[in-house]
């Protein structure tokens, strides 16, 4: 059987590697991301994990803690965190001829046809660092399972310096026992207690497992994952960006929104969003959905939850049409008795996407032949001077629904105004 | 010659056809065609390698010795080699200062940038760490 080498690099803590680029003083430091709106830590650094932090605590819950030892805390600089990594992404394609990009810090790469994989990873790795400032580890296999197992590997023990090649069998058969099966990639909590009841605990105790077994405990999912682990490529590498079915631009505001004004002003933000991703994609939207609730956890308050939709006809990616369905949906939505409702989310789904040079034609496409134009111009203005520089003016200028972000680093990389400055 | 705007969209075998806005010369075609080229794009020309390259703002006169002044917009390579000469963007104490890279008796130095500032040569250890490495610079003037 020729087995094909399979690499996955994925960037070390990468927000807070993100952001220790431009702020050279948060090296060595304690230092958290927190999550949207500012809620909990999404990313930590080594020290910051030894200070007792953990993913997902809440910031009201460790302000003490991040008093106490100084702890740097930044709200998420996207905009950053997504220039960085695409620039990772292309230092990879240098080494690679095939990447696919599965997360914001982690890519599979084919890493076919070099004969000393562990040297060219190093020198990939070394090219990653030097280049964006970014550090990065590998781990290579014949499967993405094996390929993830062998990056976890790399992560937790600094003997291998941040590069695993389990292509060696030998190598594997030693390793895959001392991996828990927890760890491993599409191994959820369930799954695990599942497996550990019937005494597999260990990565190399669930490769073993009868594969009827496997899939009568856990679908052909886990039929699938046992023959990854056996070295064997089910999940192969994306070289074709699957068709996107559908999309979604959904937002928690920072405070809670009372009147349809407010709400509406965060809907017309959303549609606009996702009329811009349809337009970068080349697609048309058949279907737009809005939804809005509520905090659920607060039942002490009223609630109200509810989502619309409505054809979109002609078939559009036009900001005004997008726009002008979203009012209709969020009308229809809207409570119709007088009680204090306090909205936490909004958001706007949109479905049966086409390619636009396939969407069905209609009767009405001639009456705004500006239409394409006019979207072109917007895009290229907020492209040029910004996000947000041109807007509808239903999505109004306080932006008061707007994301807390108190502790946002500059966008280093895509403001001319956040340029970071030397003196 | 006059034109005539079109008010009603024109259907051609069912389809709505678009038409470009843009006036049309009816006589030979330019001669000039052929040798139609991109236009020159000088910001391509000082970032030679894009994903390594970071732009800075430069406050007051740390660079003066190498002809950057106050405003100056600077092109960073981080992926630059580390040459004698070269002006480089230096980690000191965690913070990012501008210097040149120097050689003195077989040591090397990081010194700094504008020889009238009163800064002492801070010696290139194998820990020192650079940011980059100086690929360019970006100056404008007021129009108004």
């Amino acid at each position: 059987m020729s087995r094909r080498p399979i690499a996955i690099s994925d960037s070390k803590n990468f927000y807070v590697s993100a952001e220790r680029v431009f702020d050279t003083s948060l090296k060595n430091v304690p230092v958290i991301v927190l999550s949207n709106n500012d809620g909990c830590a999404v990313a930590r650094s080594d020290e910051a994990k030894a200070l007792g932090i953990k993913m997902g605590d809440p910031l009201h819950l460790i302000r003490d803690k991040v008093e106490a030892h100084g702890i740097r805390v930044f709200s998420s600089n996207y905009t950053l965190y997504a220039d960085l990594s695409r620039r990772v992404v292309d230092t990879y394609a240098d080494f690679t001829p095939s990447v696919d990009i599965y997360s914001i810090d982690e890519s599979f790469l084919d890493f076919h046809g070099f004969k000393n994989r562990e040297a060219h990873a190093r020198a990939m790795r070394a090219a990653v660092l030097r280049r964006v400032g970014i550090p990065v580890r590998v781990g290579i296999a014949s499967s993405k399972t094996l390929a993830k197992c062998a990056n976890e590997i790399a992560k937790k023990n600094p003997i291998f310096d941040g590069v695993l090649d389990m292509m060696d069998e030998e190598l594997a058969r030693w390793l895959l026992p001392k991996v828990p099966v927890g760890d491993i990639w599409g191994i959820g909590r369930q799954t695990e207690r599942k497996l550990r009841a019937i005494g597999i605990g260990t990565a190399a105790e669930l490769r073993d497992m009868p594969l009827r077994q496997a899939r009568k405990l856990g679908t052909v999912v886990l039929e699938r994952t046992v023959l990854e682990l056996q070295g064997e490529p089910c999940l192969s590498l994306e070289e074709v960006e699957p068709q996107r079915k559908g999309m979604a631009v959904t937002r928690s505001a920072s405070a809670p929104m009372m009147d349809f004004d407010t709400l509406f002003q965060a809907i017309t933000a959303h549609a606009t969003r996702a009329a811009e991703k349809l337009r970068q994609h080349s697609l048309v939207a058949g279907t737009l959905t809005v939804i809005f609730h509520t905090n659920k956890h607060r039942p002490d308050r009223p609630q109200w939850s509810s989502a619309r939709s409505t054809k979109l006809t002609p078939m559009s990616s036009d900001t005004f049409d997008l726009v002008e369905a979203a009012r209709r949906c969020a009308r229809a939505g809207w409570p119709k008795d007088e009680k204090p409702y306090g909205f936490s989310k909004a958001g706007v789904l949109l479905d049966d996407l086409l390619p636009l040079e396939d969407r069905p034609r209609t009767l009405f496409d001639a009456m705004r032949p500006k239409s394409a134009e006019l979207m072109c111009a917007l895009d290229m203005v907020n492209d040029r001077f910004g996000k947000k520089t041109m807007v509808l003016a239903s999505e109004g200028m306080e932006r008061s629904w707007a994301l807390r972000a108190d502790h946002r680093s500059p966008r280093y990389t895509t403001r001319i105004s956040e340029l970071p400055v030397i003196r | 010659m006059p034109l005539h705007p079109i008010d009603q969209p024109v259907i051609a075998e069912g389809q709505p056809m678009r038409f470009v806005r843009m006036t049309v010369s009816a006589g030979f075609p330019s001669p000039a065609a052929d040798d139609l080229e991109d236009e020159i794009d000088p910001i391509a020309w000082v970032v030679r390698r894009p994903a390594s390259t970071f732009w800075w703002r430069v406050e007051g006169d740390c660079l003066w010795d190498v002809g950057i002044r106050d405003g100056d917009l600077i092109a960073v390579d981080r992926d630059g080699k580390r040459r004698l000469g070269r002006a480089v963007l230096a980690v000191i104490d965690g913070e990012v200062t501008a210097k040149i890279l120097r050689r003195r008796n077989d040591r090397y130095y990081l010194a700094p940038a504008n020889s009238a500032e009163d800064f002492p040569d801070v010696e290139l250890t194998p820990d020192s760490e650079i940011w980059g490495v100086l690929a360019g610079v970006v100056r404008r003037y007021e129009l108004e």
